[in-house]
């Protein structure tokens, strides 16, 4: 920085490129931070100077490019001034992708913004500045590689910002105290501190958004793939004659290192809820190919129902509607014995993997084995994850304890889970849509089986015994496609199921232990008027291998004691279940096994419900199910 | 029809590309312009090999794609026709 009677002058640098600069010395505060120091003394070569017409409070602006404008006020000046800066910048930039980008930090990791003059890129800058983020410039964004180890450098044009339309005070706590209009719409520059020059610097985790601002446009987010978004930066490339194969290796990196979306807004509000949660989510975790379209609907729809509330509320009240926070809108609950693991990543893999729905989701956890020693621990969880309720029971145990999800359940649709169930990114938003566009169903919702090499599928149980099981998987080819209608099945593993609350049939209340409760589930759900429907998008894993073996016992006697009181209940024939577990078991431990049953099992099943669970001592008597049976994924109960 | 299959096109020699997740990106330095080219426009680019003809390459894709539509034939050749009109592909 050099003076000269009432001037300074100085670098500013972009990469390797930089332009001389000459400014009035009372105007030295606008350049703070902005100037390169490492600079002084370096050949000038193209420069540009903005100078005060003496006792007029009007500037002109000249440089090397030949470009003279004059008689302007501050604010303009600043704009012609930069305009100017940057062309030369970018005009000598030949080891770097110069875009027409914002950036903001938070820490090292970065969002760009690439986008034309008028896309919304400082706006959204600001909007991630109230989100904690620095704004690092709002204008010119610079991709570089470090060769050794090869690593993508992320630089800045440190200038002030330059918005279009006045900025409220919120995006500006704290404001430096520097700022000035500019043209003809109340457009304003602004100094922020953290617009501060630096050599270009290595990035943690990116994410990049591409904004397109329109007056009255509804919210839209959509991912771009890997090639849209490499398109869409060499399209706001600004050197692109500078670079070699015009920069399409460096645009190809950054598209592969950062996911993108684009983002269609028109409100500031749109953004609350949708946009700082994915970017949350997307700087703490790189998404597959798969959940980003998924997060993005996700936002997408929920966005639109807000603005369905909103217009409703404003015809309603006939005043401005206030913002809609959502309401619990599905609860979630699972039945666990002693599985503090399961519980903890099925819960937190949901809340992770579905940040749209913070806040409309109420989680119920069951214990079935109270004073157990996983108790404490699936209680004290609670204090962390709102909407949680742990629910301590020990009146049923086994397979019917689930029917204590759906009385708990204060939301209309109820999803009950094995806690040791994952659930594909976005399943969830889509199954409140479908829930909610059949609001008087009383179907029974399912979805495919992901096995554990996250491509196989099962869409459903066969009707047939294998294993001293009933019900076999399927695939049917209708389920290969998330966006494929829902269709009918016969029946599935009740790892997973949705049902309206108000439609829930029940267990029978004498099942006890494990086992038995699929197809008696389906079948009672049919003879109320309801189907079972796959909907293919539902899909979900389930955690087959147990190497360590079941926490609680799980017997022949009480599987065959509930398909027997399942199949009585419901008036179905036994004969061919009885003469499947005489050829499994052996006739005569079967037909003992069947008489034991029979001589105190109630006629239907419906009037006792007993208040005892399977003791040690009781699962020593009983012949135990062989675990590579039992964890077999084509034999596998999901009652566990 | 029968002389447009028969053609044999390769890469234009001075367009960069790269591949993206299946998909193409590529850079035509005199037109200083980019293109995005979807899944399926990547193959048919990527068979254009300055060997195959235009007959060749469709029949690859109906192997390689069983369930392609009926229209594929002209599909193809439309694809080309509008590679070549950017430059993208010459004749071998």
């Amino acid at each position: 920085l050099s003076s000269k009677r009432d001037e300074q002058s100085a670098f500013i640098t972009l990469g390797s490129s930089r332009v001389f600069v000459t400014f009035p010395s009372r105007l030295a505060a606008w350049f703070v931070g902005v100037t390169d120091h490492d600079a002084v003394g370096a050949v000038r070569g193209a420069w540009v100077k903005l100078e005060e017409v003496v006792s007029s409070e009007r500037f002109r602006v000249t440089g090397s490019s030949g470009r003279s404008v004059g008689d302007l006020a501050l604010g303009d000046a600043f704009s012609a001034f930069w305009e100017q800066v940057t062309f030369l910048l970018v005009d000598r930039l030949s080891d770097a992708l110069a875009l027409h980008a914002a950036a903001v930090f938070r820490g090292p990791d970065v969002v760009l913004i690439p986008g034309t003059s008028g896309a919304g890129k400082t706006q959204l800058a600001l909007w991630y500045r109230e989100q904690g983020f620095a704004v690092a410039t709002d204008e010119l964004t610079t991709l570089s590689w470090r060769e050794t180890p090869q690593q993508l450098l992320v630089g800045t044009l440190a200038r002030p910002l330059f918005t279009k339309q006045a900025v409220g005070p919120a995006a500006l706590t704290p404001i430096e105290g520097l700022r000035t209009e500019h043209g003809l719409f109340g457009g304003e520059v602004l100094k922020i501190a953290s617009t501060a020059v630096g050599p270009p610097r290595l990035i943690g985790a990116g994410f990049m958004v591409f904004p397109r601002f329109e007056v009255g446009a509804s919210f839209e987010l959509a991912a771009l793939t890997p090639a849209q978004a490499g398109m869409r930066l060499l399209e706001q490339c600004v050197n692109i004659r500078n670079l070699p194969r015009g920069g399409l290796a460096l645009a190809s990196a950054a598209a592969r290192m950062m996911p993108a979306v684009s983002l269609r807004y028109s409100e500031r509000w749109q953004l609350g809820g949708t946009l700082d949660v994915l970017t949350r989510q997307l700087l703490a975790t790189a998404p597959n190919a798969e959940d980003l379209p998924a997060l993005c609907d996700s936002f997408t729809a929920r966005t639109s129902r807000n603005i369905s509330a909103r217009a409703a509320t404003a015809k309603g009240a006939e005043q401005p509607a206030p913002i809609v926070t959502p309401t619990r809108r599905l609860t979630i609950g699972m039945a666990t014995y002693d599985e503090y693991d399961g519980v903890y990543f099925t819960v937190q893999s949901i809340r992770l993997h579905n940040p749209e729905l913070a806040g409309a989701i109420e989680f119920i956890v069951v214990d079935n084995n109270p004073g157990g020693p996983c108790s404490e621990a699936l209680k004290q969880l609670g204090d962390w994850i709102d909407g949680y309720r742990y629910i301590p029971r020990s009146d049923r145990q086994g397979t019917a304890i689930r029917d204590v999800v759906f009385e708990e359940a204060t939301c209309d649709i109820v999803l009950c889970v094995d806690p040791h169930v994952l659930i594909a990114p976005g399943a969830l938003s889509r199954l409140i849509d479908y829930c909610q566009a059949t609001p008087n169903s009383r179907d029974l919702l399912q979805g495919p089986l992901v096995y554990d090499d996250l491509r196989t599928l099962s869409t459903h149980f066969a009707p047939a015994w294998r294993g001293g099981m009933y019900g076999t998987w399927e695939f049917d080819g209708r389920g290969a496609d998330p966006g494929s209608p829902a269709f009918e099945i016969p029946m599935q593993g009740l790892g997973l199921f949705a049902c309206r609350r108000a439609a829930w049939p029940g267990f029978n209340p004498n099942f006890r232990g494990f086992g038995g409760e699929e197809g008696y589930i389906h079948e009672k759900i049919r003879q109320r008027g309801g189907r079972t429907l796959c909907l293919p998008f539902l899909r979900w894993l389930h955690r087959f291998g147990r190497p360590l073996g079941a926490p609680y016992p799980n017997r022949w006697e009480d599987r065959v004691r509930n398909y027997l009181i399942g199949f009585t209940e419901l008036g179905l024939d036994t004969a061919e279940m009885e003469a499947h577990f005489a050829e499994l078991l052996g006739g005569a431990e079967a037909s003992r096994i069947f008489a034991e049953i029979r001589a105190t099992m109630p006629l239907n099943g419906i009037q006792e419900r007993r208040n005892e669970g399977p003791t040690k001592e009781q699962a020593s008597l009983g012949r135990m199910l062989p675990s590579d049976e039992i964890y077999s994924p084509h034999h596998f109960s999901f009652g566990d | 029809l029968k002389s447009a299959l028969d053609r044999v096109l390769m890469p234009a020699p001075d367009v960069a590309g790269e591949v993206l997740d299946g998909e193409y990106l590529v850079y035509h330095p005199r037109r200083t312009r980019a293109y995005y080219f979807n899944g399926s426009a990547a193959v048919i680019l990527g068979l254009c090999d300055g060997v195959r003809s235009i007959k060749d390459i469709c029949e690859m894709i109906r192997g390689a794609y069983p369930d392609a539509p009926s229209s594929l034939q002209e599909e193809v050749l439309a694809t080309l026709a509008e590679l070549e009109g950017y430059g993208l592909v010459v004749q071998a």
